[in-house]
């Protein structure tokens, strides 16, 4: 642990919020708003689901906050920072703080398992010899021991799965986003990811969990945030345990509000 | 130099695969054209000596012609130019060589009727102190009307084609590099392309800029070298090839002491043998500034 964090991480002692949205609106050209006035935050270590149907901007929040896209209005702080004053030199620093498990994967067709899994250190100057310590022990905490050398396209959609988060906390970043993680596997793997995420939540990184599986959202106690045609509403745990983090669009939550009046956008 | 990662797998698509040739095609021409450069000037450069060390006395014939007086205004130049400093040889044109270099100029007939000069060619002790002015005076005084042409005329227009020789090299140069930089950021650019999903993924991942630009260089650094070292290798086979068809007894017999005889300096063949280098340089140079242009347009 001493090690990822002198080498990713910097000092994370005093932790600022982690991710803070205020009033943020994305629209993609000539489109609907993809997102209207968002805000919202999330605390360090803190777990969050972030629910709604395909197509209700769950992937573009993520990308907004792994700064793959910038708002067209409002303001993101990301680990303390406002993402408008980053410098592009400074993107990475930010980036290798965030695990992301994509949709699709995004693994690297021609890389081995191991190698994909390796990235983040490689990328960050890690020494070989660390590399080839952690990577492998990594792999076999996500059930992939006999697969070290295996091409992506060999594996099923559920080891591939497992390779693409492995590759999101090889580095240990404080901040762990997966978007859909449980869409490609059958219920029980889907369940073995999440307590994936919650033995990663309990080592203290904060998780945003995108899903419209509310199913699954419902098995855990944890807090959502909900999207519904580009309006964020917040939604208790089921147990009630867990206080709220703030979440809220001007207009009223999308839970009470679903729909988009005609003309909104 | 070479080792690092290599995320990106540019050594498997097609876009790189002609790259050595056309590198090694710019790398042989640019060597060509330096030899060539720096063999005229050497040319010129001997030619500039001869002429410099030559100075032609020319003694108009006595008035009406009568050759008892010219002897005489000869036998008095010839006198001062004795007791002249700098002056390693003297010697009088037979007057049978003079008409024999006018004589295509003008014409049998015209030339008997024509009061022809004595020439007296002197050839000067190099870097000696010979004083145009003051034996110019004299051999006025001698014999008036006789005049020292010091080829000022020529050596300006050996120095005209010296010079204008290096601009074509520099310009060849210059060409070939434009053309060798032109292909790199292409290709660089076309690998970019190919390879963007994975260069998504590296940036994502919180790779820099540096780290992506990085594998494009090294890529282009091998493949350059190997063009390099082609075009060096097809080079210098066209240099002995030429060498050869010049003075091939000379060059069968010793072409090691031909090759020294042309008389290039140390800075000579550094700038020879550097042309490659240099060439390298600029490819890998051109490759890492377009990835880094290319990457900075990216999200």
């Amino acid at each position: 642990m001493p090690f990822f964090q002198e080498l990713v991480l910097g000092n994370f002692s005093e932790r600022p919020g982690l991710i803070r949205f205020e009033n943020v609106t994305m629209q993609y050209r000539g489109g609907q708003a993809i997102l209207e006035d968002a805000s919202f935050h999330l605390a360090p270590g803190s777990f969050h689901f972030l629910t709604g149907d395909s197509g209700a901007g769950k992937s573009t929040l993520l990308r907004l906050i792994y700064l793959a896209l910038r708002p067209m209005v409002g303001r993101i702080e990301v680990f303390g920072r406002d993402a408008r004053g980053l410098r592009r030199r400074e993107i990475p620093d930010v980036r290798r703080r965030i695990g992301v498990v994509y949709q699709n994967f995004r693994l690297i067709e021609h890389l081995s398992a191991m190698d994909n899994v390796a990235l983040p250190l490689r990328i960050a100057g890690a020494r070989e010899q660390l590399i080839r310590e952690h990577v492998p022990e990594l792999l076999e905490w996500v059930g992939l021991s006999g697969h070290l050398d295996a091409l992506p396209r060999t594996l099923s959609g559920g080891q591939q799965q497992r390779v693409a988060i492995a590759r999101a906390v090889i580095a240990r970043p404080p901040l762990l986003l997966a978007d859909e993680p449980t869409g490609n596997v059958d219920d029980e793997i889907a369940m073995r990811l999440l307590y994936l995420f919650e033995e990663l939540h309990k080592m203290g990184t904060t998780v945003l969990v995108a899903t419209h599986n509310q199913a699954l959202v419902d098995r855990f106690n944890h807090p959502s945030l909900h999207l519904s045609a580009g309006l964020l509403g917040a939604v208790a745990p089921k147990g009630g345990t867990q206080s709220l983090t703030a979440a809220r669009s001007s207009r009223p939550a999308a839970r009470s509000r679903p729909t988009r009046k005609p003309g909104s956008a | 130099m070479f080792s690092g990662p290599r995320d990106i797998p540019l050594s498997r698509d097609g876009s790189t695969r002609y790259l050595p040739w056309i590198i090694g095609v710019m790398i042989y021409l640019a060597v060509l054209a330096v030899g060539a450069g720096l063999m005229a000037r050497d040319v010129a450069t001997d030619w500039r000596a001869d002429l410099a060390g030559v100075v032609t006395v020319r003694i108009p014939p006595a008035v009406q012609g009568d050759p008892a007086k010219t002897e005489e205004r000869v036998a008095a130049v010839l006198a001062v130019l004795k007791v002249s400093a700098g002056i390693a040889q003297v010697r009088r044109l037979p007057a049978g060589e003079t008409e024999r270099l006018l004589e295509p100029w003008v014409g049998r007939e015209v030339l008997k009727e024509l009061p022809l000069p004595t020439l007296i060619d002197l050839r000067l002790i190099p870097g000696s102190s010979f004083d145009y002015a003051l034996i110019s005076a004299r051999l006025s005084e001698a014999a008036p009307g006789s005049v020292i042409e010091d080829h000022a005329n020529e050596l300006q227009e050996v120095a005209r084609l010296a010079r204008t020789l290096l601009f074509l090299g520099f310009a060849v140069v210059a060409v070939v590099a434009v053309a060798g930089i032109l292909s790199v950021i292409f290709t660089v650019r076309t690998g970019l392309a190919i390879h963007r999903e994975v260069v998504e993924i590296l940036h994502l991942i919180g790779a820099r800029d540096g780290y992506i630009a990085g594998q494009f260089q090294r890529h282009v650094l091998r493949l350059a070298l190997v063009g390099g070292l082609v075009g060096m290798l097809f080079a210098s086979v066209t240099f002995i090839g030429v060498f050869w068809a010049l003075s091939p007894g000379a060059m069968a017999a010793n072409p090691i002491a031909l090759i020294a005889g042309l008389g290039f300096s140390v800075i000579d063949w550094a700038l020879l043998a550097g042309t490659p280098v240099v060439g390298v340089i600029v490819a890998v140079l051109a490759a890492r500034y377009s990835v880094l242009r290319a990457l900075a347009r990216m999200p």
